[in-house]
């Protein structure tokens, strides 16, 4: 092993084991473990958010993707700002007003019911245990070229910590190693920006033109030669852009606010973070794709995710190189501890909690059955990346906004915009959506293989949204003339998703969450 | 329902609707058709709509959350 390197990444995972004993004082009942005691500022959950979003997935994989095909790597993270566009105009405020500490807790303020609290806690964990296995293995892929260390080892050692980090911290602890990690990795990317355009005369774009000059202007164009590819990025838009409205562990970030303003101006400040991020992420790919060379990074990752650290190591050297990588892990374990309180979250409160006891459970059996469920994700999350050592993990990503796009996502919308909603709509198209989603992925390329496959697309998003959204209506036309279904009145349920201060609701859902949305509420309006 | 709500809730709508059906025109126009395919200094014109996209989205992010503030005010 290097000593620099080595040294680098115990004096990161110091820093965050530090920063965990730290919030551990805080991690006091379930609120705390969950959502953060909901104290959070705009400007720390806005980091935050920011550091979910810059993960490794996407500074490994678009980084590789791009350095391996050009601008069509570019289209893997292209649809992230209009994403988080759409949660600032449909979801953010809403989601903060109605949930307490999980995705599923917003959708029961309107449709009580044990059957679709299920539902969602099962895709809840569904989405959130694709995703950890997308950050254990970019992050085992790190840390095995590191430190040198067998890639198996290297992610139990990372699942070992995150369940640390989880167990000990709960919310507050992993906010503030989120927040501590994007500013790590804002200081990190700049710096190797800083370099890679001091080897281009300083010109920002120059890694663009020298690539443009090597390999032909073909590696600026987006690669159109197989329409299956086309549909498959057309597709994989539709899952990033509509599925992050679903993705569990962002959404539960705006439960940890103050209001709801807080969480709209976090989710904005969120955006010009990573406006920034991938906008760069080309020029790094390019960059990789010119000092390394292609076949360099084919041959020590054949998805490309080892192109970012090659990248820093030709460019930096070792310095640069252990920073990076030593970062890209500080990353990893940041956003791993947000998925698995997330994943914890619906099996504990959700399953265990709700579905099986029916609520009748005490705080802290409810916390130390989180921390229990969060070992056993933790557990199946390593065993599954264990095997995913060679997937592109953009891809793979790509492979849980998918999933959210069909499931939770209009779930959710419809809930706060749909008044002929109801709770059978809402279940159907909550299990059709996943079944169709899992089933696709299982029956497509990137599990069958290319010339086996029975369907054509590695993201079957394109299908399987509009199918959950015709499921939802169908449900809800189907369950109309059924009283129990219609879940809350939809007056009261609007003013609590979109309290107004003139009607003296907002200064009470700041104080004290949902918990304080009682029906006067809706009486004191005008 | 409350004038207010009802407001929000309209602007949200048309507002994510259009936002829709402006990103889309991108992935669409660059994939399946060869609109998009110029290369200006060395730079892809992709490149440069992405910009446009990723900063735009924002700066409408912006605007929306000044208006919403103003909304909840009254």
């Amino acid at each position: 092993m290097e000593p620099l390197p080595v040294a680098i990444v115990c004096v990161l995972i110091a820093t965050t084991i530090g920063i965990t004993a730290y919030a551990k004082r805080r991690n006091v009942d379930t609120g705390d473990h969950y959502v953060a005691g909901r104290r959070l500022s705009a400007w720390q959950n806005g980091l935050a958010l920011a550091g979910d979003q810059i993960s490794a997935a996407s500074f490994l994989g678009i980084t590789g993707a791009v350095a391996l095909t050009g601008m069509t790597g570019f289209l893997l993270g292209i649809g992230l700002s209009t994403a988080f566009l759409l949660i600032v105009l449909l979801v953010a405020e809403p989601l903060r007003n109605l949930g307490r500490f999980t995705l599923a807790d917003a959708v029961a303020t309107r449709f009580d019911g044990r059957g679709l609290r299920g539902a969602i806690a099962v895709t809840t964990l569904v989405i959130s245990t694709v995703f950890m296995v997308v950050q254990f293995v970019g992050s085992g892929l790190v840390a095995s070229a590191l430190l040198h260390i067998d890639f198996a080892v290297a992610v139990v050692i990372l699942g070992g910590l995150m369940t640390l980090y989880t167990v000990v911290g709960g919310m507050v602890g992993a906010t503030y190693i989120q927040i501590f990690k994007t500013s790590l990795l804002l200081v990190m990317v700049l710096t190797l920006f800083v370099v890679v355009i001091s080897r281009t005369g300083w010109n920002p774009l120059g890694p663009m033109k020298e690539a443009a000059a090597q390999m032909g202007d073909d590696v600026m164009r987006v690669d159109r030669s197989d329409s299956t590819v086309s549909w498959n990025f057309i597709s994989l838009n539709m899952g990033l852009v509509l599925g992050m409205m679903g993705m569990p562990h962002i959404m539960v970030r705006f439960l940890t606010v103050r209001d709801g303003r807080a969480a709209r101006s976090s989710a904005q400040g969120a955006m010009w973070i990573f406006a920034v991020f991938f906008l760069l992420l080309p020029i790094f790919g390019f960059a990789a794709a010119n000092e390394v060379g292609r076949d360099a990074i084919t041959a020590a990752n054949p998805a490309g995710n080892s192109a970012a650290t090659a990248l820093a190591q030709a460019v930096g050297g070792d310095v640069l190189f252990a920073l990076v990588a030593g970062v890209v892990i500080a990353t990893v374990l940041a956003v791993l501890a947000g998925l698995a309180i997330a994943a914890s979250g619906a099996a504990a409160h959700d399953l265990y909690t709700n579905v099986l006891k029916r609520g009748e459970v005490d705080e802290r059996r409810q916390l130390q059955v989180s921390r229990l469920a969060g070992v056993g994700i933790a557990v199946v999350a390593i065993v599954l990346a264990l095997g995913a050592k060679d997937l592109n993990v953009a891809f793979l990503a790509n492979v849980a906004f998918s999933i959210a796009a069909a499931t939770t996502m209009p779930v959710v919308v419809l809930s706060i915009y749909w008044k002929g909603f109801n709770r059978i709509g809402a279940t159907w198209g909550i299990v059709g959506g996943l079944t169709l989603s899992l089933v696709l992925v299982v029956l497509g390329p990137d599990v069958m293989g290319k010339g086996d496959a029975i369907w054509p697309l590695s993201i079957p998003a394109i299908v399987t949204i509009p199918f959950a959204f015709a499921l939802c209506w169908l449900g809800s036309r189907v369950a109309r003339g059924n009283p129990d279904a219609q879940g809350m009145p939809w007056e009261e349920f609007s003013a609590r998703a979109f309290p107004s201060r003139t009607r003296g609701d907002g200064d009470r859902f700041s104080r004290d969450g949902v918990a304080a949305a009682t029906p006067e509420r809706t009486t004191s309006s005008p | 329902m409350d004038h207010s709500v009802r407001a929000r809730k309209r602007v949200a709508l048309f507002g994510a609707l259009a936002t829709i059906v402006l990103f889309f025109v991108f992935p669409v126009l660059a994939v399946a058709t060869p609109a998009l395919d110029g290369v200006t200094g060395g730079i892809g014109v992709v490149y440069l709509i992405g910009i446009v996209e990723i900063v735009g989205a924002t700066l409408a992010a912006v605007v929306y959350c000044r208006w919403a503030d103003r909304a909840e005010r009254g």
